[in-house]
């Protein structure tokens, strides 16, 4: 096992890396919407017949995942001892 | 009988036996061998092999070898995990890790090419205890305890599947491993049970928490291998007898969302995986609730897939746990310029569970939602295509970014050794082969179906648009994904807590009546009784004389000196014969009027 070190910080450390991070990323997200404009996507169900929906799907579906995941852990999340010291089983 | 009539499990079983014998890495090699000679051997198996043995007097033969599309496909991906994990194992000189895995490996064969329910259930009982032995062979407090744990339940499961065998043979007279129709047997109470029994090593939901509780705790090693085998053997099981059954709809579709969730909460790395496998399995076993051709082919394709990339994100995720020694979160980041092939390696695993286009999971996972669509079951479909958006998020994303980017905790551990970058190097490749040219994989599908590609221009762009908006709320959201050191409540809660809650009531109410029933009767009466029937004889003469001593004028502290003599007399035996007979016989008269009263 190795010793923490310190060198020179990660890249995304700096502002300026960060942005283009961010610039890139939506980048790809639009080019993705952008490319319905010139392939036909079937859509299976008359509920997601709709442009763009994909897209739609997948940031209300994780985001919603999220949201779910956070109210859980209110009551969920415990110490790491939590059994530790009842531990029979 | 010839070579193509032994069933591969005895290779595995049986060849473990020798590994304590052999000598450095030539054991080594033997563990690689020995599942390679397994996979050769199930690639000449004929369908019309058998191997057929009495077992029990007065039921049928026991059938250990049944071969067709569907037991091979699970004997081809079982031993080329068993090949490539064992490489990744080839650091390992524990005896204990190399023999418990190859005979839980050779189980889960014997399960897949079970020909009957019996031999399925001898070799779901195998597969139970050695997978129990190879989470011990840690030996830390933690695995000694989720052993222990992993054991019961599986005990609890194997006695549900065992019963609903029994009940079912006694309905039915059959012990035939085969398909049994939801309208036929929907109401069969063996049936049912024979079903829980299996949905407990699918660590379907709410019997499934055993698997984060478990495989986290096990080795490096142990959790590549334990990752593929218990639940898959479920899936197999599901699919040969169970398909088309609709309760498995509602538990796939359960079990692939709650994975997620479970998944998003985890600091550890390992823990979060194991969610993820319930997430995956959950996919399976709705395919297997679809019932159609294209859907247990989905199902077989994806459960294929699925060993391959699990088992390269739980190396990947080994290799970080072998150099450093952390596995949560919270203590790991910034690994990407120490172990950056491990970091790519595991990456295209994530990309591969993810169904990235151009991956594995891609041509594997989405003939299943292409089922749900076919059959017009909308509900499922948006279930599992959202589970797919959230897959991206919490093993495609969430895994690689904290475990190799995300906060540098300083930590620069040297790459992982050759072997292990090597296996992972070898499933990587079959990520990207079978996601650019799948033609093999569909090849070995056992049931005919319409051709199938998911390379439809339409297709690959939205599934892009469904990974890159997920990608983007990932990083939306980063703040509130922040890792914290806690751990989150599961199922398990019910019986870790209640077990403490059991052992206590056990303990006050049962001890607390031993307790008293010892101070009572042991104590009180025994002794008491006891007491009387050796000093009866002096006591009724005492009884006589003591009236008589204080008669003749002696006081207190005479009469008391004569008793004492007296009974020491009679003790000894130094008083006069008669006169100790007869108070003797007075004494068992007494007695023996109280017992007939």
């Amino acid at each position: 096992m190795s010793q923490p070190t310190k060198d020179s910080p990660p890249f995304w450390e700096s502002k300026r890396n960060r942005i283009i991070m961010w610039i890139i990323l939506y980048t790809t997200c639009l080019i993705t919407l952008v490319l319905e404009l010139f392939v036909h996507v079937e859509h299976p169900f008359h509920f997601i017949g709709f442009p763009l929906s994909s897209a739609v799907l997948g940031f209300v579906a994780c985001t919603l995942m999220i949201i779910v995941a956070k109210g859980l852990a209110l009551f969920l999340k415990k110490k790491v001892d939590y059994y530790e010291k009842d531990e029979l089983l | 009988m010839n070579f193509s009539d032994i069933p591969p499990s005895f290779i595995l079983i049986l060849g473990a036996c020798l590994v304590p014998l052999l000598p450095g890495k030539l054991k080594n090699v033997y563990t690689i061998v020995l599942p390679a000679l397994a996979f050769f051997l199930i690639s000449q198996l004929p369908e019309t092999a058998s191997f057929k043995i009495s077992f029990f007097e007065g039921f049928p033969e026991m059938n250990l070898l049944r071969v067709d599309k569907l037991s091979k496909i699970f004997g081809y991906i079982f031993t080329l995990n068993a090949c490539v994990g064992m490489l990744f194992a080839f650091y390992l000189k524990d005896n204990t890790q190399h023999t418990t895995a190859l005979v839980y490996m050779g189980s889960a064969l014997g399960v897949v090419f079970a020909g009957d329910l019996m031999a399925l259930y001898i070799f779901w009982e195998f597969m139970a205890i050695f997978s129990a032995l190879l989470i011990l062979a840690n030996r830390s407090r933690t695995s000694y305890f989720a052993a222990q744990r992993y054991l019961l339940v599986h005990i609890v499961g194997g006695l549900c599947l065992l019963a609903g065998i029994l009940m079912h043979y006694q309905h039915t007279g059959s012990l035939a491993f085969q398909s049994l129709s939801f309208d036929e047997f929907g109401h069969d109470v063996g049936v049912w049970l024979m079903l829980i029994g299996i949905l407990v090593n699918a660590a379907a939901l709410p019997l499934g928490s055993w698997l984060a509780d478990a495989y986290p705790s096990s080795s490096v090693t142990g959790g590549v291998i334990l990752s593929a085998y218990t639940t898959k053997t479920a899936v197999y099981v599901l699919a040969r007898a169970f398909p088309g059954w609709d309760p498995l709809l509602y538990i796939g579709c359960a079990m692939s969302v709650y994975g997620i969730i479970y998944a998003l909460l985890e600091n550890d790395m390992r823990r979060i995986l194991a969610y993820s496998i319930i997430n995956q399995v959950g996919f399976m076993v709705t395919g297997i609730g679809i019932g159609t051709a294209m859907a247990l082919n989905g199902t077989a394709a994806h459960a294929f897939c699925h060993i391959i990339y699990k088992s390269l994100l739980w190396m990947s995720a080994g290799a970080v746990l072998y150099r450093t020694g952390k596995s949560k979160c919270t203590d790991l980041g910034g690994l990407y310029k120490s172990m950056p092939w491990t970091m790519i390696l595991g990456t295209i695993g994530a990309l591969a569970i993810s169904a990235v286009p151009l991956t594995s999971g891609f041509t594997s996972k989405t003939i299943i939602l292409a089922a749900a669509e076919h059959e017009h079951m909308g509900w499922v479909w948006l279930i599992l295509e959202a589970a797919s958006a959230g897959v991206f998020l919490h093993a495609g994303i969430k895994f690689p970014y904290f475990v190799f980017f995300a906060k540098d905790r300083g930590l620069r551990p040297k790459e992982a050794p050759a072997s292990m970058l090597i296996a992972m190097g070898i499933l990587a490749f079959l990520c990207i082969y079978i996601g650019i040219n799948p033609g093999p994989l569909y090849d070995i599908l056992p049931f005919e179906m319409e051709p199938y590609s998911a390379y439809h221009p339409g297709h690959v762009v939205a599934q892009l648009q469904l990974l890159m908006f997920s990608a983007l709320v990932f990083f939306l959201f980063l703040p509130l994904l922040k890792r914290t050191d806690t751990i989150s409540l599961d199922f398990d809660w019910f019986y870790r807590k209640g077990a403490k809650v059991f052992y206590n009531v056990a303990d006050k109410s049962l001890n607390g009546l031993n307790k008293v029933a010892a101070r009572l009767l042991l104590d009180g009466v025994t002794t008491r009784i006891c007491s009387f029937a050796t000093n009866a004889s002096a006591g009724i003469g005492l009884i006589v004389l003591k009236p008589l001593w204080k008669a003749t004028g002696s006081d207190a502290e005479q009469i008391k000196a004569q008793a004492f003599s007296f009974t020491e007399n009679l003790n000894k035996g130094t008083s006069p014969v008669g006169f100790a007979a007869a108070l003797m016989l007075a004494a068992m008269t007494i007695l023996i009027a109280v017992v007939l009263i």
